[in-house]
């Protein structure tokens, strides 16, 4: 043993003889006797005192209420944001309703613009073909009277075939001009070779296609005026929401250019006729140089009356059809059966497309359980305050109004 | 050799006045003695001796058994009274007289007690500790290395050293 060991253990001894007064020890003991009473009075809970069931409502009351109330709206969102509601909730709406697409039978109360610049941007019914009550007796001038115009029939201009070619008296010539606009859900590809079969059946003919996923397909095409209707109804077919946008119209009276054609087509007409009847009477007396000269401005003129009725007919059947522009926007799958309108054009665009699309995942993958349980941790979340707030009180409560310990048992 | 408290004392200490008193009068000296070892003044030890029972009596409901001596988990509250004491305040000079009254046995060669007591001072509270506790308070390394939260053979290692160390001290003084 060393010298350390050893007065360390002689240290021992010593200590072992000293002990704490017996007068420290018995005031130590009522301190502790003290305290212990005073926390049994304090915090019953720190003894085996039972709670009374009056403690015991007040405490499980306020935590079974919320409970309730978090589960009851856990269920109600889970319910209510359901993804096809969510779909319905974000989905862009179609922006014409029936009513604002019916061709009216009160569109005789119509009045157009004059002829001159005759844009007409308006609903289809403005649209109609409308009847030139003004035209004069000769049929041949068109006056300010001409402005009020009646609704008649469609044009009988037939497209493919120059001998359907007509313009009558009563009747008027528009270039027309239409943008129409649908949501799809199918393919972009298939929904192009079927749109070309139907144009094709209503004698119509594709100009051009132009497509990109962000912006969808703009197509270009030309019908016969009288099978814009069915082909609206075809498109309304493939609409998302089973309606048809239509972001503009426009109608030009272009009677006038016809007119003037015919009039000058008349004029050589009534010309060439008289020098038909000079070359063919007996009364004047022509020299030979006179009859061939006369005969080579008949000849001339015949030329040009043939020219000029060609540019008629070429008018009437180009503008026998109407130019429709159709914009296709393009509505992606994200999850079996939801769809979403693609959009990466702005970048708030493409966040929301991006951030539908995992949380859409993630919903669908769980299923209603997973669903409801994110809401019910949601809720917990925002009501855990009010929870702490409610115990604080109580607690507080039961500091003023402490309850009575029963007597320990030992 | 200490005896331990039994399990269902303890246990019924956590519910009964005197059951718990009865703890209390078991370990009362001991830990009045592993005060005065370190602190060396008889008031103060009484002291700590009541700060250490009234911290068991608030924290005895958070006590379970793990294996180890419910002294050691005493002993660990009295030696955080000792720490947080001198944190407070500083350590009086060493007096002699005192130590007399004390320690009634140091009465003879004082020089010896008053080197001892010094070569204490000097080591770490570490190494004092741990020296106390194995040779003053007769604690097992076991014991000791469930107080201090070490292993037993790191236990073993640190007795050592601050024995080494302290004799180095005490033969400074003897040369001196």
């Amino acid at each position: 043993m060393t010298n350390l060991e050893k007065q360390l253990n002689e240290l021992k001894e010593g200590l072992e003889q000293s002990s704490m007064s017996d007068r420290a020890q018995a005031g130590i003991e009522q301190r502790l006797r003290l305290v212990w009473q005073q926390n049994n009075a304090q915090a019953p809970t720190m003894t085996n005192t039972k709670k009374s069931w009056k403690d015991r409502l007040v405490f499980i009351m306020p935590l079974g209420l919320s409970g309730a109330a978090i589960s009851f709206l856990a269920i109600v969102t889970t319910v209510t944001l359901s993804p096809s509601n969510l779909i319905d909730l974000e989905s862009p709406t179609s922006n014409l309703s029936e009513e604002g697409y019916a061709i009216s039978d009160d569109s005789s109360q119509l009045v157009t613009q004059p002829l001159g610049d005759a844009d007409v941007n308006h609903s289809k019914t403005a649209g109609l073909l409308a009847q030139d009550s003004a035209r004069k007796a000769n049929g041949r001038e068109l006056s300010d009277a001409a402005l009020m115009m009646e609704p008649m029939p469609p044009a009988t201009i037939g497209t493919n075939s120059k001998d359907n070619l007509s313009f009558g008296e009563g009747e008027q010539l528009f270039d027309e001009s239409v943008s129409l606009g649908i949501e799809t859900r199918q393919s972009i590809t298939e929904l192009i070779t079927n749109l070309r079969t139907e144009i094709s059946n209503l004698d119509g003919y594709l100009v051009g296609i132009n497509y990109n996923k962000a912006s969808g397909a703009t197509i270009n095409l030309q019908l016969p005026a009288e099978k814009l209707t069915t082909f609206e109804s075809y498109l309304k077919e493939l609409d998302r929401n089973n309606s048809l946008e239509v972001s503009a119209y426009s109608v030009e009276n272009i009677s006038e250019q016809v007119v003037v054609i015919e009039e000058a087509v008349k004029n050589a007409e009534e010309q060439v006729a008289d020098w038909q009847a000079q070359l063919e009477s007996t009364d004047q007396q022509l020299t030979f140089e006179q009859r061939t000269d006369l005969q080579s401005k008949v000849d001339e003129q015949s030329s040009y009356i043939s020219s000029k009725q060609g540019e008629r007919d070429e008018l009437i059947a180009t503008y026998g059809l109407i130019d429709v522009k159709l914009t296709v926007t393009e509505w992606v799958s994200l999850w079996q059966g939801h769809y979403w309108q693609y959009d990466d054009d702005t970048l708030g665009g493409a966040f929301k497309y991006n951030l539908a699309k995992v949380i859409y995942r993630l919903i669908h993958s769980g299923g209603s359980l997973v669903r409801f349980g994110i809401w019910l941790l949601i809720y917990a979340v925002l009501l855990t305050p009010v929870m702490i707030v409610c115990r604080r009180l109580y607690r507080s409560y039961r500091l003023r109004h402490p309850a009575t310990p029963k007597p320990p048992v030992a | 050799m200490y005896s331990e408290a039994k399990a269902e004392l303890i246990q019924a200490a956590k519910q009964s006045e005197e059951a718990f008193i009865e703890l209390y009068q078991l370990y009362v000296q001991r830990v009045f003695r592993f005060a005065l070892s370190r602190t060396r003044n008889q008031q103060l030890a009484e002291d700590i001796t009541s700060e250490t029972f009234l911290t068991l009596l608030n924290k005895l409901h958070t006590y379970t058994p793990t294996g180890a001596a419910f002294s050691s988990w005493l002993f660990q509250i009295a030696l955080n009274h000792i720490r947080t004491h001198w944190r407070k305040e500083k350590s009086p000079p060493l007096d002699i007289d005192s130590l007399a009254d004390l320690i009634p046995s140091a009465s003879g060669n004082h020089k010896d007690w008053l080197d001892l007591f010094l070569a204490l001072d000097h080591l770490l509270e570490d190494d004092r500790n741990i020296l106390l506790m194995k040779y003053v308070d007769d604690l097992p390394n076991q014991k000791i290395a469930e107080i201090l939260k070490i292993s037993p053979n790191s236990c073993t290692v640190r007795i050592h050293r601050a024995k080494e160390r302290a004799q180095t001290y005490l033969q400074t003084y003897d040369q001196s």
